[in-house]
């Protein structure tokens, strides 16, 4: 059974079609990735997939069930976590307390009153040491987020949506503005995170998608043009085309 | 609920509090002091949509004043026990806080701040027109101060300093509650939407729930204020119920300080000493709050507190963010 | 029932009048509010300081004309001061602390009025000239208020001119739809927001103005208008000038109608509809989007 599924999944915004009929399957248990050129609309397939954006036609399946209709928390519940493109987290908490609300979230995500038992606050502590060690961030565990070097964001970034403990790990180009040093590193924690975790995945780094995915889906226009292991992908002229233009 | 901190973090500011408390009536009349407490309430309850939640309301007022004329109304025609006025008042207000914070949260900057600026007008004008019960524009007098019966003990809170203790009781229950709530997971949550309410609804967070919460919380606290202020005055006057009362409140924790949960009572004495000590000198004192709050803008943003931090930084210290302190258990 | 025709047709005209000045404020409102996306808290205060610098200039020349000419003229200055000088250093600190910063400004006019005019009202009688009613066949109407509709529709068209027929005009009004974009055009953002500021406040200085001889001069008068401005913006539309004047128009209709017959209501119901429209339908009720 397909973990996540999309289904003919299209995003409109007025007369640009930003996704067009985009059919994917992830498998529990892979790297899987998406690629393509800019403006293919790699981020606006993410963004329907966990909520933020309301496709025009199609459907979203997770774990079976169609989760079209619900909303961003509501999806997070189920068990997706996201990073994102643009760093997105709680600049004046501390590293800690960012990791922190995810596991917290898996915990007790709503707002009715309700007694969580210490020794689940406990698990949830640990979680976040676990989460920290393991991006590598727990020398920096009680600083304010926003006074992280943009590097130890990313991986901040990483370990919130780690902290979720997702059936579904989505990484919206992690390694987006680090140096090739900071590149590397987040590369071997994906690589460890590929053993425990579902992996949906957006790099423009074409050689780092190669080494870490088992299937590689290639966008462009909104389509999707190509999909294989790497190898095949590495081949296909679609891809070619798409990236290099018309010979 | 539970606590990430098991204690009530740094002793000092508690001890600061209780020497304010023991000392205020000596500085200024009983009734100022009393007023102090009051608005001390308020302002932490408004501090809890602003600085923890990032809710910029413009419609304080509505739920003091919702609190303040509930309250005012079961005292004068049902002659309820105190305990009673002040728990209805804190349902008052957390009730119309519940309805102006569900239709309010649906937009969010310029248009939430109009919203709850539009509801804010529309109870004030609500209670201008129904005179007949709420004595529109020339307020509601007549608010006795029952005796506060509690088992076999009947405590009159009528003298200025019975009623001192009472309200400095409130006050002091009310600040500690507000303090577990804001050092607890949901104070984080709180804090997590006003930081990034996006990622926070990424994680799992029904931000919309958890902002309607904070309004509940705010309102029912504002209530209580309002009820206290009542009763402190005998009256319920419509500026309870005021938009520029509404300013005020809005002033005064700024001027204390968002960033810290001590800041906004900071504030509110300052704005009371200035409303009852200043304006008997000047009646213009309001020019006065004007202008400290401009300095403040272009200042010193954190408020007083932000003043406070910066003298101590001349003293070594570690480097904390402005916002609270959060961070695991020492067990 | 000719008494009650002459008597609604008054209030119809009444309201007409006041939902003239009621549109030159919500105009002046709706533009700061346009282009600086931030409700001017001040603007009440600024309608006030307009009719109390009318009150001086009457004082210092005896002439209604010149305080007309000059009064706004003069808060036009004083308010573009104000924006270059205090409010431009906020913008970059974030949009809160210049609505802040707004409704500081207007406590402080508040306070310094009464500091200089008194805490007590004043009235202001128009010039001779426009003294007395004219006959209109069932009744009789003041003349001034048939000078105020005038002037009004004056300026509205004058604005309508300079928004639609100018450059400027037409800058002003590409800078409420998109400032960045009229930013990446090489046009001075900041330089707008001043001229902005400065338009709305003339606005607002002169419905000030021609409210005074109608309702006369207190010192909360500032106050007392600015929710009846920002009901006028929210039903016309955020940024919406036509729309201000179109709901500047309804409200002051709805106004004085309902005072007429249904005082209770009236003025409850003019900001119910106002969260109304913020709530249903937020580009107001003459927006577009």
């Amino acid at each position: 059974m397909a973990l996540l599924r999309t289904e003919d999944l299209t995003v409109r915004f007025g007369a640009l079609t930003a996704v067009d009929r985009v059919t994917l399957e992830i498998e529990p248990g892979t790297v899987h990735a998406i690629i393509g050129p800019n403006g293919a609309g790699k981020t606006t397939l993410f963004n329907a997939i966990t909520g933020e954006v309301r496709p025009t036609s199609g459907r979203v399946f997770f774990l079976d069930r169609d989760i079209t209709g619900l909303t961003v928390y509501q999806r997070a519940q189920l068990g997706i976590g996201r990073s994102f493109q643009r760093t997105n987290i709680f600049p004046n908490l501390t590293v800690f307390e960012n990791v922190w609300l995810a596991a917290f979230a898996r915990v007790r995500p709503s707002s009715l009153p309700r007694r969580v038992p210490r020794q689940r606050l406990a698990g949830v502590k640990d979680r976040v040491h676990e989460v920290l060690a393991e991006v590598g961030l727990t020398h920096r565990a009680h600083h304010r987020a926003a006074e992280l070097s943009h590097g130890d964001q990313r991986l901040l970034e990483v370990a919130i949506a780690l902290g979720l403990s997702p059936k579904l790990l989505m990484l919206d180009e992690p390694t987006a503005g680090l140096s090739p040093e900071e590149t590397r590193r987040m590369m071997e924690l994906i690589k460890q995170l590929a053993a425990r975790y579902t992996i949906l995945l957006i790099e423009h780094k074409i050689y780092l998608v190669m080494e870490v995915s088992q299937i590689i889906s290639v966008m462009h226009f909104g389509r999707l043009i190509a999909q294989g292991p790497p190898e095949q992908i590495r081949t296909d002229p679609a891809v070619q085309e798409a990236y290099l233009g018309r010979r | 609920m539970v606590r990430l901190r098991p204690r009530l973090g740094p002793l000092t500011p508690w001890v600061l509090l209780g020497v304010a408390l023991l000392v205020l009536p000596d500085l200024m009349r009983t009734t100022v002091a009393t007023e102090v407490w009051i608005f001390a309430i308020l302002a932490l309850a408004f501090n809890l949509l602003l600085g923890y939640t990032g809710l910029l309301s413009f419609g304080q007022a509505t739920f003091f004043g919702a609190g303040a004329y509930t309250a005012g109304l079961l005292l004068i025609h049902q002659r309820v026990h105190p305990l009673v006025a002040l728990a209805a008042a804190a349902l008052a207000g957390g009730l119309v806080a519940a309805v102006v914070g569900y239709l309010c949260i649906r937009r969010v900057g310029l248009y939430f701040i109009m919203l709850t600026f539009a509801f804010n007008l529309m109870a004030y004008f609500i209670v201008y027109q129904a005179s007949s019960i709420t004595g529109g524009v020339d307020g509601l007098p007549g608010v006795p101060r029952p005796p506060v019966n509690l088992y076999f003990v009947a405590w009159d809170i009528r003298p200025g300093v019975a009623y001192y203790l009472f309200v400095s009781l409130i006050f002091f229950l009310s600040a500690l509650v507000l303090k577990r709530v804001v050092d607890s997971p949901l104070g984080l949550v709180f804090q997590a939407i006003r930081e990034n309410e996006a990622r926070a609804a990424a994680l799992g967070y029904n931000t919309w729930a958890f902002k309607r919460l904070a309004f509940v919380s705010s309102g029912a606290f504002s209530g209580l204020a309002g009820a206290l202020y009542g009763m402190l005055f005998g009256i319920v006057p419509i500026d309870t119920i005021y938009w520029v009362t509404s300013g005020n409140i809005v002033f005064m924790t700024l001027i204390g300080g968002t960033g810290s949960f001590f800041g906004p009572i900071i504030g509110a004495i300052f704005f009371i000493w200035l409303a009852e000590t200043v304006s008997v000198r000047w009646e213009r004192w309001p020019l006065i709050f004007g202008l400290v709050f401009v300095f403040v803008i272009f200042f010193f943003r954190g408020g007083f507190v932000e003043v406070w931090r910066r003298l101590r930084a001349v003293l070594p210290k570690s480097g904390r963010g402005v916002w609270p302190d959060y961070g695991p258990s020492k067990d | 029932m000719p008494d009650l025709a002459a008597t609604v047709t008054i209030q119809l005209f009444n309201g007409l009048v006041v939902g003239m000045i009621y549109a030159l404020i919500g105009i002046g409102l709706t533009l700061i509010l346009g282009l600086l996306d931030i409700p001017n808290f001040a603007h009440g205060a600024l309608y006030a300081l307009g009719a109390y610098l009318l009150l001086q200039l009457l004082g210092l020349t005896g002439s209604f004309w010149l305080g007309l000419l000059i009064a706004p003229v003069v808060v036009f200055i004083l308010s573009m001061l104000l924006e270059r000088l205090l409010i431009r250093p906020l913008y970059p600190v974030g949009s809160n602390y210049v609505l802040l910063f707004t409704f500081a400004v207007s406590v402080i006019v508040q306070e310094l009025i009464i500091l200089v005019w008194g805490p007590v009202g004043f009235s202001v009688l128009p010039p001779s000239i426009l003294a007395g009613s004219v006959e209109l066949g069932l009744f009789s109407y003041p003349r001034y208020h048939i000078f105020v509709m005038l002037v009004s529709v004056a300026v509205i068209l004058a604005l309508w001119l300079l928004l639609e027929r100018t450059r400027y005009g037409a800058i002003m009004r590409a800078g409420i739809e998109n400032k960045t974009m009229v930013s990446a055009l090489g046009i001075d953002v900041y330089r707008l927001f001043t001229l902005g500021f400065g338009l709305g406040a003339y606005l607002a200085a002169l419905a000030g103005v021609l409210m005074a001889p109608i309702r006369g001069l207190m010192p909360y008068m500032g106050v007392d208008i600015l929710p009846f401005a920002f009901v006028v913006v929210a039903l016309g539309g955020l940024g919406n000038i036509i729309g201000a004047i179109a709901a500047g128009l309804i409200i002051g209709v709805t106004q004085s109608l309902t005072t007429q017959f249904w005082p209770q209501g009236s003025t409850i119901t003019i900001f119910a509809v106002m969260a109304a429209i913020l709530l249903i339908r937020p580009q107001g009720l003459f927006g577009a989007r």
